[in-house]
């Protein structure tokens, strides 16, 4: 028989054994939700190359490696914190702000130009390659949103099982305003891809999602020029870009902005294929090329006017916010090669208006 | 002496007078101007006498048009002076009537005032009369004016016109004679821009502030700026832009903005349909950008719709 005394006495035991188990299951949870979290976020991440999100309708891009480790960008960052940010060294916060600073900065940004057939409207794809940060940021979005959104509201939309977000109403930005306030984006990889429409957006997901043709040389001379910079084997410069103008769309939009403006700023522009260019980042200046691929060598005179024409406007619209810039434009061959360099960005950068 | 021998040196001295007697509102332009454009043959030439009447005949408002539109002058100078307090845009026009013109000073008057206040003021400086707006509201551009014989100098203020009856004339500055010099043959205008003590490039600096776009990189190496120009007919000009630059001049720069400046004329002017030709020359350290513009009507008639002071206005859009 049981005695009753002894029951009283193992009641309370029995529910610690209880309560421990409950306790330990709980810690066990947590510890293994935390182990979880920790391998999904530091876990090895599907990256998506910006090549495989270029669109059909894209004839231009520019992209810039932000990677502290290969790109003069670093450089920039320490001068501009010796030199402007006024952080004193060795301070806490001047640490937490340097260390910072690589999470949150993406590593790559590549800028995408589209254009539609019988448009001059051009679209334009924003494409930053995040680290670790973009898992937190799929986590937990609303204030990526509050900020990409500018507080506006907005809708989400899927396709096949992959989100976007898109302004609500929705409307298409131009390429000025869509840049710093785009209308839709998604996550795609490692890749937060922004744009001035949903359509265009939806496009490069769809190129993503294997529509474009195997062969590398069937996918045009962007994508091949893309790869080829992207190559990890291959010295990169800091920014890259190419215009494909082989099917006129560069033509169409200067052609439309003149018309616009009354003013013949580029007329040879039908006559030159293709443009491609890079620019170093070093600490205190920029030294850039870009070269102009010309369809007939009895235009080159024609467009080495032009593209010293623009050099001269764009130094004296620099030299306003007191950027200096001085180049050399010059033919080689059947292209128009124009070298310049920029200086006392930094200062114009960091050093507030009006002062 | 030869009888055509005579009759030639009469025609010269005649020809010299004309001259003379026609380049003379300048000399009632201070000293202290940054620029100074004097369109003179203003009934006699073809072109200057279109332009006149184009500008008379534009739909906007201006307050010399009226006065311009009911006397005969002969030669008009502008000049802008370092803008005042409360004057953005501070202003000087000295108008030579043809002899034998009256100055209706009834227009006069409704230039300096505002159709809700008539109220006027004189002052006597130097014994000369000056006329100036005294009620509550004044005009911006022009509130006072002084007639000198058979010239009307219309001013910002009564200030700037006691400066041109005091003195001194930019006659006397030596760039100013300077670009007289270079500039001997009388075309149908002269604009001159003095640079000394930095004055142009102070000028320059709100305006470009405001276009947000540096237009002279080489300013800071001027030391003067002439703009010659002939009117040739309603279609066509001609003219030359002359860029001084001082002894320690960079001249490659002064000459990297001459070719600019041609190169944007040229594709304004192909964007418009209009004919231009032009070429830079350097000598020493002048560097001459010479042009023809042919085909210019619509662009002066759309320039006077607009309202061509609004360019030179700073902050007006």
């Amino acid at each position: 028989m049981d005695d009753p005394a002894e029951n009283l006495k193992e009641e309370p035991k029995k529910k610690r054994k209880t309560s421990s188990k409950i306790i330990l299951g709980i810690v066990a949870a947590v510890v293994l939700f935390i182990i979880g979290l920790g391998i999904w976020l530091f876990g090895p991440m599907r990256k998506v190359p910006h090549t495989e999100l270029v669109p059909s309708s894209a004839f231009a891009f520019v992209s810039v490696d932000l990677n502290p480790e290969s790109s003069g960008f670093s450089e920039l960052l320490d001068t501009a914190e010796k030199e402007y940010l006024n952080l004193e060294p060795g301070l806490f916060k001047t640490r937490l702000i340097m260390k910072i600073i690589p999470y949150i900065v993406p590593d790559r940004v590549t800028l995408i130009a589209t254009l539609d057939d019988n448009s001059t409207d051009p679209g334009m794809i924003f494409i930053a390659s995040m680290g670790k940060l973009i898992k937190i940021i799929r986590l937990y979005s609303v204030p990526f949103d509050r900020v990409i959104f500018r507080g506006a509201s907005f809708e989400r939309e899927h396709v096949k099982g992959h989100g976007f977000k898109n302004i609500s109403p929705s409307r298409e930005r131009s390429v000025t305003s869509g840049l710093t306030n785009p209308a839709a984006y998604t996550f795609i990889g490692n890749n937060i891809v922004a744009g001035t429409s949903l359509p265009l957006i939806k496009s490069a997901y769809y190129s993503y999602r294997g529509a474009q043709p195997s062969d590398p040389m069937s996918r045009g001379l962007l994508f091949r020029y893309m790869s080829e910079i992207l190559s990890p084997d291959k010295s990169r410069a800091d920014v890259s870009l190419l215009v494909d103008n082989s099917e006129g769309k560069l033509s169409a939009i200067v052609k439309d902005f003149e018309e616009k403006f009354v003013f013949a700023a580029f007329p040879s522009i039908d006559h030159v294929t293709a443009i491609d260019g890079t620019m170093n980042l070093l600490s205190e200046e920029m030294d850039s090329s870009i070269t102009f691929y010309c369809s007939s060598p009895d235009r080159l005179m024609d467009v080495r006017s032009d593209v010293k024409f623009i050099y001269g406007a764009v130094r004296r619209k620099l030299m306003a916010s007191g950027i200096n810039m001085k180049g050399k434009v010059q033919v080689e061959g059947d292209t128009v090669i124009f070298n310049f360099k920029v200086t006392d960005f930094m200062e114009a950068v960091f050093t507030p208006a009006g002062s | 002496m030869k009888l055509t021998t005579i009759v030639c040196i009469l025609f010269l001295f005649t020809a010299a007078g004309i001259t003379a007697e026609g380049a003379e509102t300048h000399k009632l332009i201070p000293d202290s101007c940054i620029t100074v454009v004097t369109v003179s043959n203003v009934q006699s030439d073809p072109g200057v006498s279109w332009l006149l009447d184009a500008w008379i005949s534009s739909p906007r408002q201006s307050p010399l048009r009226e006065l311009l539109k009911s006397t005969s002058s002969q030669e008009i100078s502008i000049a802008v002076f370092p803008p005042k307090k409360d004057y953005p845009l501070y202003l000087l026009v000295v108008i030579k009537m043809s002899s034998g013109t009256g100055i209706d000073k009834e227009k006069l008057n409704a230039i300096i005032t505002l159709e809700d206040d008539r109220a006027v003021k004189n002052i006597s400086h130097e014994g000369i009369e000056i006329i100036a707006a005294s009620g509550e509201n004044i005009p911006k551009d022009f509130s006072a004016y002084a007639v000198i014989r058979d010239k009307a100098l219309i001013g910002t203020d009564a200030d700037i016109l006691k400066t041109a009856i005091t003195g001194p004339s930019i006659e006397g500055s030596p760039g100013y004679r300077k670009a007289k010099d270079w500039f001997s043959r009388a075309d149908d205008g002269l604009l001159f821009a003095d640079n000394s003590n930095s004055k142009f490039v102070n000028f320059l600096k709100p305006l470009e502030k405001k276009w947000k776009m540096t237009l002279l990189l080489s300013a800071e190496y001027l030391e003067w700026m002439g703009f010659s120009f002939d009117i040739v007919d309603s279609n066509r000009v001609a003219g030359e832009i002359t860029f001084q630059g001082s002894p320690d001049a960079d001249i490659e720069e002064i000459q990297d903005d001459a070719e600019f400046l041609g190169e944007a004329f040229k594709r304004k002017f192909m964007a418009e349909k209009i004919e231009y030709s032009s070429g830079v020359e350097v000598m020493d350290r002048t560097v001459r950008l010479k042009f023809l513009i042919e085909g210019i009507e619509p662009l002066w008639i759309g320039l006077f719709e607009k309202g061509a002071l609004s360019i030179i206005t700073p902050g007006e859009e």
